[in-house]
């Protein structure tokens, strides 16, 4: 595929909230990454994982006054946006990177109508005038497969379902033909059929436009489906990198193993086959302001021997491809 | 969501904030005040102590009035009857807007729409001329005007905690307590209504001031218990020596401002401290 | 099984009164539930199985038709009459942060079903409660937090303590994980399966979410906008989905597999779900449905056998099945 030209590259991003007036504690830790154009990146974990954290600290969308960017750099096609201002910072937003979030109605204005909407977000970035923006967005309804866009254009998000909400917020996104959009939990308010047609539409386009997308997700199936690579994170931290052919034949890190062995399956089972109890990961997912020197997940681990709890796990290579962080994952797994 | 080792009640909780703590100094002053009345004054607010028209801060703290009464004495006992109206009245208007209120909210259909209706019709009265008049009809005794206050202002009470019972009610764990065969009475006082009181408790607290003001002013236009001295009264009094005398209007007129204050301060604290989501 | 079904549901119908008209929520639904079986119902917003799942219970009225539990007629009783079916009924739902009473403790909210049916004395219920709180998987100390204490698991466990206090023979489970993270879905989803081996107990099991239906039903109810669709045995069902809209909620399942070797056969549909406001006259599904025929436009397909135990209201199914 396109591994050849990262057009994100992200390295030793440590992103920090403050714990009181001088003490702070990371919610993203070292994490290494990096998308191609037309490539999905897929970053998966349970709620508190800080996998939101990552994509808003990728845009510093969290708020300056809790928040910093203590360490790290966002490389985007040779541009170093890790050292940018709040100023320079908002003309990358929209145009370099486009984020979509999991709400369509709450990211929408409900006073505008949504093909005003788009438009906005063409002049801004682009000072075109008024009437080529309007026919733009038109065009951008019609790509994100809006039926009768010219129509559409003049109502309100109110009077849209979810899906189309979602789609258009999609064509706001894509107003300016990001390099790179970040997905997040883009279809988890969505049913079923729609989550498809909307996953279908992020894929089409990603490669119309050849731009990476990182897709946010606590969806394993969603992940198979439409992304090319997979990073894990847990507790800040990345702690599998595969692409999902590797990964779905077998994860390496114990807890991506287990939280695949978690998820329903019911292929297996379905014809008369045993019905054998999910796994369960015990414990819960520890305050990040509270961890130790060890890994993070070896209290909750089955294979977690001493040295887990003393020493910080590095990613490492493996002989599938795998780029895990366990103490243990070369031990025969 | 994280749980401290040791949970703030809610008196340290309304003290930590600035707000809160000068209202609540304010407010002990005014009790305290009140309270030792007929100890710092045994000879009650009426009695002629000396001259007439002294001024302020020399042989009497606040002065005399045109009779030579010690106008100390009266926002003494003052205080009394202002605590008195401003809990009475509250305490009434409370029980009342959580009783229509909370029917109206939790039964819906014609309970609500008819209590609905009572409510506007109350609403629509201009809320202190329609106490003037009950006042005027009925007669200037005390419970009289705490009567008059609490028809006047009861209304929007009882709206708000409708609207709240509406959403508790709306929530799935009324719904599970149903599913339990729970009777209405139980569901309404144990499981609706906890969650409605800081919002009672906050709106009834304002509502403590509200009143007070209410009972000067009537006070004020020679409308409450002669028997008694207020500081309306008092401001009423002095209002016709006011180029005289200005301390005859005006030490009443700060007594009403700063218990009204207080209470208002510590309103907004116990509004902090109860519905911490409104302060994000 | 000869005795007859638990609870039995013959053209059941509940519309929602909005501003904007009536909502079909529920119509004309038959529906038999089993002993000591799981019940899966299926589909996607709006379709109407949440509120199929409250009327059931009574917690809508229903406006026709008839709820049989255990043969009585439940549909009418009054709330006095119906409260000793309640310890037979009961209900779990979606959002453990929304169904526990947050001024109550844990031991309060867990009373409650004892005390109102009368179980146990005063002395003995706290240690009903200790035993209940063991019985989901928590330390009895539980007992004395408040539930903002709590995660979202634990809380779901809490208010599945209290569904099954009584001991029923029937929980509607409404979309019991659906808020909840993976790997304490998968421990929920255990908890009841463990559950019904232990009490014997029959859940109707609300979800949108294919897998986890698949997982724990016997049988599986698929809805769209109120109706159902297709009912059947869930292999029957799995391994050969008559419905053209349940085909297209199968396709629509992603699978956490190799891309190598998913299967990749999407008949994705095409449109959104029509408002339940208005739905299309005839079959409903027909705007959406990719095989559809001038007669669905013409006349609603009935709920009919189709073989192997399944039932299919579906014109292109109906009609090839009585031909042959």
């Amino acid at each position: 595929m396109n591994a050849s030209k990262p057009i994100l590259d992200v390295r030793g991003l440590r992103t920090e909230f403050r714990k009181s007036r001088k003490t702070w504690f990371p919610v993203v830790n070292d994490v290494d990454f990096h998308v191609s154009a037309g490539e999905t990146l897929a970053i998966v974990g349970e709620s508190g994982c800080g996998k939101s954290m990552l994509a808003h600290s990728l845009l510093q969308l969290l708020p300056k006054r809790i928040s910093r960017l203590a360490a790290g750099d966002i490389w985007l096609e040779g541009r170093n946006i890790a050292k940018l201002s709040e100023e320079q910072m908002r003309a990358v937003r929209g145009k370099d990177i486009s984020m979509v979030f999991q709400e369509p109605m709450t990211s929408l204005n409900p006073l505008m109508k949504v093909g005003q909407q788009i438009a906005e977000s063409i002049i801004e970035h682009e000072g075109c005038s008024h009437d080529e923006a309007r026919r733009r967005s038109v065009a951008l309804m019609d790509l994100v497969g809006i039926p009768e866009p010219a129509v559409r254009a003049g109502q309100y998000p109110f009077e849209l379902s979810g899906g189309m909400r979602q789609r258009i917020v999609i064509a706001i996104a894509l107003a300016c033909r990001p390099k790179v959009l970040i997905a997040d939990e883009p279809t988890t308010a969505l049913d079923v059929t729609i989550q498809a047609q909307v996953l279908e539409l992020i894929d089409r386009l990603k490669t119309e436009i050849g731009m990476g997308v990182i897709l946010i997700t606590h969806d394993l199936g969603v992940v198979a489906e439409w992304a090319q690579r997979v990073m894990v994170m847990y507790a800040g931290r990345k702690v599998e990198e595969a692409d999902v052919e590797t990964f779905f034949s077998g994860p390496k890190h114990p807890y991506s193993a287990a939280l695949l062995a978690s998820v329903p399956r019911p292929d297996a089972i379905i014809n008369g086959g045993r019905v054998e109890p999910l796994t369960e990961i015990t414990g819960t997912v520890p305050p990040m302001d509270q961890l130790g020197p060890g890994c993070s997940f070896a209290d909750r681990c089955e294979r977690s021997a001493d040295i887990c709890l003393a020493q910080q796990p590095q990613i490492e290579m493996l002989s599938n491809g795998a780029r895990v962080a366990c103490l243990r994952a070369g031990e025969n797994a | 969501m994280l749980s401290n080792s040791a949970k703030p009640t809610l008196l340290r909780k309304i003290l930590s904030t600035p707000t809160g703590a000068i209202g609540m100094a304010l407010l002990t002053t005014v009790i305290l005040l009140a309270l030792f009345a007929s100890v710092l004054f045994p000879e009650g607010p009426f009695e002629m102590v000396g001259a007439p028209f002294r001024p302020p801060f020399g042989e009497y703290l606040f002065g005399t009035d045109m009779l030579g009464r010690d106008i100390a004495a009266g926002i003494a006992y003052g205080a009394r009857i202002s605590l008195l109206v401003g809990a009475v009245a509250t305490l009434v208007i409370v029980l009342l807007g959580t009783v229509v209120g909370g029917l109206a909210g939790y039964y819906g259909g014609w309970i609500d729409t008819a209590a609905m209706r009572v409510t506007e019709f109350f609403q629509t009265i201009p809320t202190f001329i329609g106490a003037i008049v009950i006042v005027a009809v009925l007669g200037p005794t005390l419970p009289n005007i705490i009567g008059a206050i609490a028809v006047v202002s009861w209304a929007p009470l009882a709206r708000l905690v409708r609207a709240e019972v509406r959403s508790v009610k709306g929530r799935e764990f009324v719904e599970a307590c149903l599913s339990l065969g729970m009777g209405d009475m139980r569901i309404l006082v144990v499981q609706i209504l906890p969650n409605v009181l800081s919002t009672i408790v906050v709106a009834g607290s304002l509502m403590v001031a509200t009143a007070i003001l209410f009972e000067a002013g009537l006070s004020f236009l020679g409308l409450g218990d002669p028997n008694i001295m207020t500081w309306g009264f008092m401001i009423g009094a002095g209002r016709s020596a006011i180029r005289t005398a200005w301390w005859m209007v005006t030490i009443p007129g700060i007594a009403v401002l700063l218990t009204v204050l207080a209470i208002n301060l510590i309103g907004d604290a116990l509004n902090e401290a109860l519905n911490p989501r409104a302060k994000r | 099984m000869s005795e007859h079904p638990l609870l039995t549901v013959r053209n059941l119908v509940k519309y929602h009164h909005t501003p904007n008209g009536r909502v079909h929520a529920v119509d004309h639904i038959d529906l038999d539930l089993h002993r000591g079986e799981t019940l899966g119902l299926v589909g996607e917003s709006g379709c109407g199985k949440s509120t199929l799942g409250r009327t059931l219970i009574r917690l809508h009225e229903p406006d026709s038709g008839e709820i049989i539990h255990h043969g009585t007629d439940i549909t009418h009783l009054s709330r006095a009459q119906m409260r000793p079916f309640r310890r037979n009924l009961q209900i779990v739902f979606q959002d453990p942060f929304a169904s526990l009473n947050p001024r109550r403790t844990i031991r309060q909210i867990l009373s409650e079903p004892f005390s109102i049916h009368g179980v146990g004395s005063r002395i003995e219920q706290p240690s009903m409660v200790e035993l209940l709180i063991a019985k989901v998987g928590l330390h009895p100390s539980f007992a004395d937090r408040f539930p903002h204490e709590l995660s979202g698991g634990q809380r779901q466990r809490i208010a599945i303590a209290r569904a099954i206090a009584l001991e029923p023979s029937t929980v509607i489970c409404d979309e019991p994980v659906s808020a909840l993270d993976v790997s304490v879905q998968a421990q929920i989803i255990n908890l009841l399966r463990r559950l019904q081996d232990d009490i014997g107990v029959s859940y109707i099991f609300i979800s949108h979410d294919l897998s986890v239906i698949g997982y724990l039903a016997d049988r599986i109810a698929v809805m769209y906008l109120g109706e159902i669709v297709e009912i059947a045995p869930k292999a029957q069902l799995w391994n050969t989905p008559l419905h053209p809209y349940t085909q297209a909620l199968f396709s629509a399942i992603a699978v956490p597999e190799p891309p190598s070797v998913a299967r990749n056969n999407r008949v994705g549909i095409k449109g959104d779900i029509p408002s339940p406001i208005n739905p299309p006259g005839g079959c409903r599904f027909r705007t959406r449905c990719p095989v559809a025929m001038p007669i669905c436009s013409e006349a609603s397909p009935k709920l009919l056998e189709a073989g192997g135990g399944a039932k299919v209201a579906c014109h292109l199914v109906n009609g090839t099945n009585t031909v042959s």
